[in-house]
């Protein structure tokens, strides 16, 4: 079963196509990875993902419902935003009362509870709340309506490494036999390395990449050998040059296929393989341009 | 209690069954004891519960753990023999990773270099 799926969404801005006929497809209970520079369109994305933001064209579904301006579909999900915004005149109390009115199924007990695993005091006004107190109120936000669906815009950027942890922990504890389904950003792909099933790649408006976490581990590697000839470098497609000295070439390369294809191209003499971690394998993931691969 | 490296190459639930060998091996869990639950290993760790129950289901197939009705999964009687031999195969493999070094022409020197640096890195 699907938990989300959105087919050749567009979407203009100011005549730049910010999402230029993205499609994917997010299993129940997958948690994906969504990678991407600053400005390919992951927000934007996730706005009409929740029907906060029209798409221009395009077949969206969200467990279930499609986008119809009712706002069914955020009553849904667990959403933090690039930038929580709380009104600094609340206390954090307060703050959770005015989310519990706009969510039918808010569940008080629930919010107090991952209030208190967070450490996060009620009484804590909003107005000179630290970054990690707002981090901590942005999780309980998203979580205390016990959603089927997240999506994370940077959930962790700008805490503290502790509040990270226990953030993290947090969503770990979400995941498991319920089969919450979760999307997530983060400029810091590798402290979720452990929790993903699959990687998305966001390239110019679309998703270029799709690949499971198990397979880039298994395969993203750096492939090193000499040139047989000095004047025909060989261009393979889905290998990423790093360049060498002399005759002496390395790519790094982040799937089997690809893998196979310069192995098998004929032009390296001793060629060997050595696995990538996968912080590497991400930010060369993150260097991939539309339809790069 | 164990450590993984969410970055290696090497699969999580592999990374996660040798720790809980290790702990095994090393007479930390002795058999009968509870292996440890799927939720705080999880937890700790920052791992997918699915991988981490993954793994231990794979060890109970292995006779590593079992599982005992009302108890939950327990470190099994066999357990310690068991991992032993695999704490023979990883010297095995580790002789074979020196053979191939020095004949792909690694001084030893260099080589106790690679577990000086290894160590450091707490690998």
């Amino acid at each position: 079963m699907n938990a989300l799926s959105f087919h050749d969404v567009v979407r203009t801005f100011g005549g730049s196509r910010v999402l230029d006929g993205a499609s994917g497809i997010a299993e129940q209970g997958k948690v994906i990875g969504l990678l991407g520079r600053n400005g390919e369109g992951k927000t934007t994305l996730f706005k009409i993902l929740l029907d906060m933001l029209a798409a221009e064209s395009g077949e969206i579904e969200v467990l279930g419902a499609r986008p119809d301006g009712s706002g069914a579909i955020r009553q849904l999900a667990g959403f933090i935003p690039e930038r929580p915004a709380f009104h600094p005149f609340m206390n954090v109390a307060q703050a959770l009362a005015l989310r519990a009115s706009l969510f039918r199924n808010w569940d008080a007990g629930r919010a107090a509870a991952l209030c208190r695993r967070l450490a996060l005091d009620p009484a804590t006004r909003i107005e000179g709340a630290s970054k990690g107190t707002l981090g901590k109120l942005a999780w309980v936000c998203a979580a205390a309506h016990d959603p089927a669906l997240y999506l994370l815009d940077e959930p962790t950027s700008g805490l503290d490494s502790l509040v990270r942890e226990e953030v993290l922990s947090g969503l770990v504890a979400e995941l498991g036999e319920a089969g919450k389904t979760v999307l997530v950003t983060s400029h810091r792909m590798d402290e979720l390395a452990g929790l993903l099933d699959e990687i998305w790649v966001m390239a110019g408006g679309k998703i270029v990449v799709v690949q499971s976490l198990d397979a880039l581990r298994a395969d993203a590697c750096v492939v090193s050998g000499r040139l047989r000839s000095p004047d025909a470098p060989p261009a393979v497609p889905g290998a990423i040059a790093l360049g060498g000295e002399g005759l002496a070439r390395s790519w790094a390369v982040l799937d089997r296929a690809s893998r196979e294809r310069l192995l098998g191209c004929g032009a390296l003499e001793a060629p060997t393989v050595e696995p990538m971690p996968l912080d590497r394998a991400f930010t060369h993931l993150l260097s991939l341009k539309g339809g790069a691969r | 209690m164990i450590r993984i490296d969410p970055l290696s190459p090497t699969p999580l639930n592999e990374q996660i069954k040798s720790g809980l060998r290790g702990l095994i091996a090393r007479g930390v869990l002795k058999p009968g004891e509870p292996a440890p639950t799927i939720r705080p290993l999880a937890e700790a760790l920052k791992v997918n519960p699915n991988t981490v129950a993954r793994a231990i289901r794979e060890l109970v197939l292995e006779g590593v753990l079992e599982a005992k009705r009302g108890e939950g999964t327990v470190v099994a009687e066999a357990a310690p023999r068991k991992a032993a031999d695999g704490l023979a195969g990883i010297r095995d493999g580790v002789r074979e990773a020196l053979r191939q070094a020095r004949r792909g022409g690694l001084s030893w020197d260099e080589i106790a270099l690679l577990v000086r640096k290894a160590e450091k890195e707490n690998l």
